[in-house]
């Protein structure tokens, strides 16, 4: 159900979308580069909830982000995101976990419909 | 013994015989760091544990005995791991552990404000179908946060008995005692044909297909369907598990399981378009979703907890850094300065009373005088002071680390530092060892235990020795003073700047050979919520940490000291006029040995046999090189004066002294405080700090020159580090490693002199 992304043109040059210090009000769109409106996650604004699509990435790295919570179809909130800094995010509601921006580059993810709902 | 749910013969379920009541019951303290894990083990077993290795790993194990009824227990904590999945080093010894030892009862320790990330690695060890108990701790917290979990669903969902509890407070503790207990006494051997119980996860139609198929093959072998159960067996095949896969292969008759599984996988993966393993890791979230849903009851808007607020200025990447400075500022102060008061107390009462004392005592029966007496009095008590002065600063050092850890800081010291700390192949925090290193090697060693990953946690302490430690210091000052005058002060800093220069190149180097990884390691940091640290765990952890080093360093550093002192005491070239332990410097084994090593040194500029002499003095502790390059150079050591004192008044001396002591640390605590100045600025004069030796001084300035003086310091900078860090080095990683640690620095050290002699040379500098 989830495709497996190992190309690389997902990773933006420009991340300079988070907007932490401002009031959140008017989402980002999603990213006109990629299919069905995906984006990485180091482009996602804070306090946004998305859904995870997919890792670019070796099979090892694929399963071990899976296992910590950040498996395809699972939703995750930007708790922090600074310039080119790690961010955090907030994994099965409950995890806070750091990430490094590379990393969340290299994470595509979708605006998730239902975001109130897990608020 | 045949059951009815299936034809295939089973192991007897077993009964409690007398084996049980002596070797008593094993269980296994499971689960994810940042649980409380360490809480649950400390609140069951109290200071009744024993702090160790996993055999050939440089990872914790913990051990601890309890008594339930009669009954002998014995809880082995198993490394803190997210998964069972073989990712990494912990990963292995905790599933090798479960799989080998196959414990009697596995308590699986559970957050239960993080409920839904915690149960990945529970439900992964429910389906070993070992007896399990799961410890819903820290319940108070997820309790303030307005979270209600229904454990009775809980419970009957997961099929094991669940104990929400506070392992803090001790919440809960007689109940999972008495879990723990009935699961272990009324155990019975679980059926491995997989017929019963029912499964925990439905894996989804096609995945299901295969494990009921391989199910079918592993129960036709004789061994696998006794030592591992079926469904669990066909799941980690169907997952690629490299330690199962080996398991597997390594038994005869098992080449039809393991090419099942591989055409298992193609099926799958050609079904659903997705490798199976992050398929199977997606079911089981899957099931956990559904199931905290069902339990858990959560506040309209729970968005932002009280631990995001805090963490939106101590994480921030500039506000944050202020914080973090002060808090690194105040770690080394109280571990590298406050400390040394009571260092300095323990220094005085070997030299003073305790060694009046038994000189008195030696004297009386007729040893006074005697090599028996500079035996005790040089080489033992050395060795034991050398030991019991390091104390206090470890005491220190654990108290901080653990407040750290326990409040939940570390791991935003260690999101802060990563990006720094990540240039040089090591995790954030790596930073907190190295800065501890400034002040002394040894508390940075053991404070390379908070990493949790094995490579990360050996690499820290291989670079740990390089940073400047505070006991090198007055080496450079006296040749700097000596050499360099008022210049002395560039000296000292371009010492302490080489060692972080020379530790990045070293870390890169070791990153890109020894260290290499097909992958990279996920950066990925848990920020666990912020919590007041709970003062009975850190003063527990501070106990069993200092003890473990004094019984490990020891027996290692009393040999040095004696073999030191034998170096001293033999009388080589004169043996005419000086008999044992009563020779002169010149005309000692030291000297004899250090003459046979000096020409090593040549190249470095320094081929003379008093360097050489004080170098091997600085095994012991660096300290002792300024006073060997005084013995050996002007022949003179310092003299303690002499006041003859009764009994109790060195009693009543001690007592005072530590009084004094104690005084001292609060007020040097208390001025670490802004604003707050007890603390009476003394001025420390290099000069002075000498030992104003004027004839030091002149005999340095003709026995180096500038050059030879500054490739003398740098190979001290750099070369192997003291015994007290071998033995750290040796506690924590093994002797091969820390017979690597001295090696690889001994000729980083040569090599640095010597480029340092012979390129100053060839600039005309010599």
């Amino acid at each position: 159900m989830f495709g497996v992304h190992r190309h690389k043109h997902h990773i933006h040059a420009d991340n300079r979308h988070p907007r932490c210090e401002a009031e959140l009000t008017d989402p980002t769109g999603p990213c006109v580069e990629c299919p069905a409106g995906a984006f990485p996650l180091s482009s996602a604004p804070c306090d946004r909830c998305v859904r995870l699509v997919s890792v670019a990435g070796g099979r090892r790295l694929r399963k071990r982000l899976a296992e910590l919570g950040l498996n395809p179809g699972s939703i995750v909130r930007v708790v922090q995101s600074y310039g080119g800094g790690p961010l955090i995010l907030a994994v099965k509601e409950d995890t806070r976990m750091a990430i490094g921006r590379g990393m969340a580059q290299k994470i595509m993810v979708t605006d998730d419909g239902s975001m109130e709902a897990t608020a | 013994m045949t059951r009815r749910c299936c034809d295939i013969e089973t192991p007897p379920p077993i009964t409690l015989d007398e084996t049980h009541v002596r070797v008593g019951f094993h269980v296994a303290l499971a689960g994810n760091p940042n649980c409380g894990k360490t809480t649950i083990f400390n609140a069951l077993t109290g200071a009744r544990q024993h702090v160790g290795n996993w055999p050939g790993k440089t990872i914790e194990r913990k051990e601890g005995q309890i008594e339930l009824h009669g009954y002998d227990f014995t809880l082995v904590d198993l490394p803190g791991t997210y998964s069972l999945s073989a990712f990494s080093a912990e990963e292995i010894v905790a599933m090798d552990y479960l799989l080998d030892a196959r414990p009697d009862v596995v308590v699986i320790a559970v957050d239960a404000g993080n409920l839904e990330r915690n149960l990945y690695l529970a439900t992964q060890i429910i389906e070993t179908k070992l007896p399990a108990v799961l410890a819903l701790n820290m319940m108070d917290a997820a309790e303030a946060r307005g979270l209600s979990i229904d454990t009775a669903r809980l419970s009957a969902a997961l099929g094991v008995p669940v104990v929400p509890m506070v392992a803090r407070s001790g919440r809960g503790l007689e109940a999972l005692k008495a879990q723990m207990f009935d699961a272990a006494l009324n155990r019975e051997e679980p059926c491995t044909c997989g017929c019963t119980p029912e499964k925990l996860v439905d894996y989804g139609r096609e995945v299901e297909r295969e494990i009921a198929a391989l199910q079918d093959i592993a129960r036709t072998h004789p061994v696998l369907r006794h030592r591992y159960d079926t469904r669990w067996l066909a799941i980690k095949l169907l997952e690629s598990d490299p330690n199962i896969l080996a398991r597997v292969s390594a038994l005869d008759g098992t080449e039809a399981l393991l090419d099942a599984a591989q055409a298992g996988i193609r099926r799958i993966e050609a079904a659903l378009g997705d490798d199976s393993d992050i398929l199977i890791t997606d079911r089981r979230y899957g099931f956990i979703n559904g199931l905290v849903r069902e339990v858990v009851k959560r506040p309209p808007l729970d968005r932002h907890t009280r631990s995001d607020r805090i963490d939106q200025v101590l994480t921030h990447p500039l506000l944050g850094l202020p914080v973090f400075a002060v808090m690194m500022w105040l770690v080394f102060q109280m571990t590298a300065n406050v400390s040394s008061y009571y260092v300095d107390w323990i220094d005085g009462v070997i030299a003073g009373p305790l060694t009046r004392w038994t000189a008195a005592l030696l004297g009386s029966v007729g040893l006074g005088g005697t090599w028996v007496e500079s035996l005790v009095l040089d080489g033992v008590f050395g060795g034991v002071g050398g030991v019991l002065v390091f104390i206090p600063v470890l005491a220190f050092t654990y108290f901080f680390i653990a407040l750290l850890e326990d409040s939940g800081y570390m791991a935003r010291a260690a999101f802060l530092m990563d990006r720094f700390m990540h240039w040089l192949g090591l995790h954030g925090k790596s930073f907190i060892p190295m800065l501890l290193g400034f002040g002394c090697s040894v508390p940075g060693v053991y404070a390379t235990r908070t990493l949790e990953n094995e490579r990360d946690r050996l690499l820290t302490g291989l670079l740990v020795p390089f940073m400047s430690c505070g006991a090198r210091l007055p080496v450079y000052i006296v040749i700097g003073v000596a050499l360099f005058g008022a210049r002395a002060g560039t000296l000292v800093f371009a010492m302490y700047i080489l060692g972080i220069v020379v530790a990045i190149l070293v870390g890169l180097l070791l990153k890109h050979t020894l260290f290499r990884s097909d992958e990279e390691a996920p950066f990925v940091i848990e920020l666990p919520p912020y919590r007041v640290p709970s003062l009975k765990s850190v003063l527990l952890h501070t106990w069993e940490r200092t003890k473990g080093f004094v019984e490990h360093a020891t027996s290692v550093i009393l040999i040095a000291s004696i073999i030191v002192w034998l170096l001293v005491s033999i009388p080589v070239t004169a043996a005419g006029e000086a008999s044992f332990a009563q020779v002169d410097a010149e005309n000692s084994a030291l000297a004899a040995v250090s003459r046979w090593i000096a020409p090593a040194f040549e190249p470095a500029g320094f081929g003379n046999w008093q360097s050489a002499s004080s170098l091997v003095t600085g095994f012991i502790a660096k300290e002792m090189i300024v006073s060997t390059l005084n013995i050996t150079y002007t022949g003179e050591a310092e003299v303690e004066e002499d006041v003859a004192t009764t009994f109790w008044q060195d009693l009543g001396e001690i007592g005072l002294t530590f009084v004094q002591a104690t005084w001292d640390t609060i007020r040097a605590t208390l001025s670490l405080l802004p604003g707050v100045d007890l603390f009476a600025n003394e001025p420390v004069d290099p000069v002075e700090e000498a030992g104003g030796n004027a004839t030091l001084v002149a005999t340095l300035q003709s026995a180096f020159t500038p050059l030879s003086a500054v490739a003398f310091t740098v190979f001290v900078l750099l070369t192997a580090p003291c015994v007290t860090t071998m033995a750290a080095l040796r506690h924590e990683f093994g002797t091969k490693w820390m017979a690597f640690s001295v090696g690889f620095m001994l000729t980083i050290a040569w090599l640095g002199a010597v480029l340092v002699y012979q390129g100053g040379r060839l600039l005309g500098l010599g």
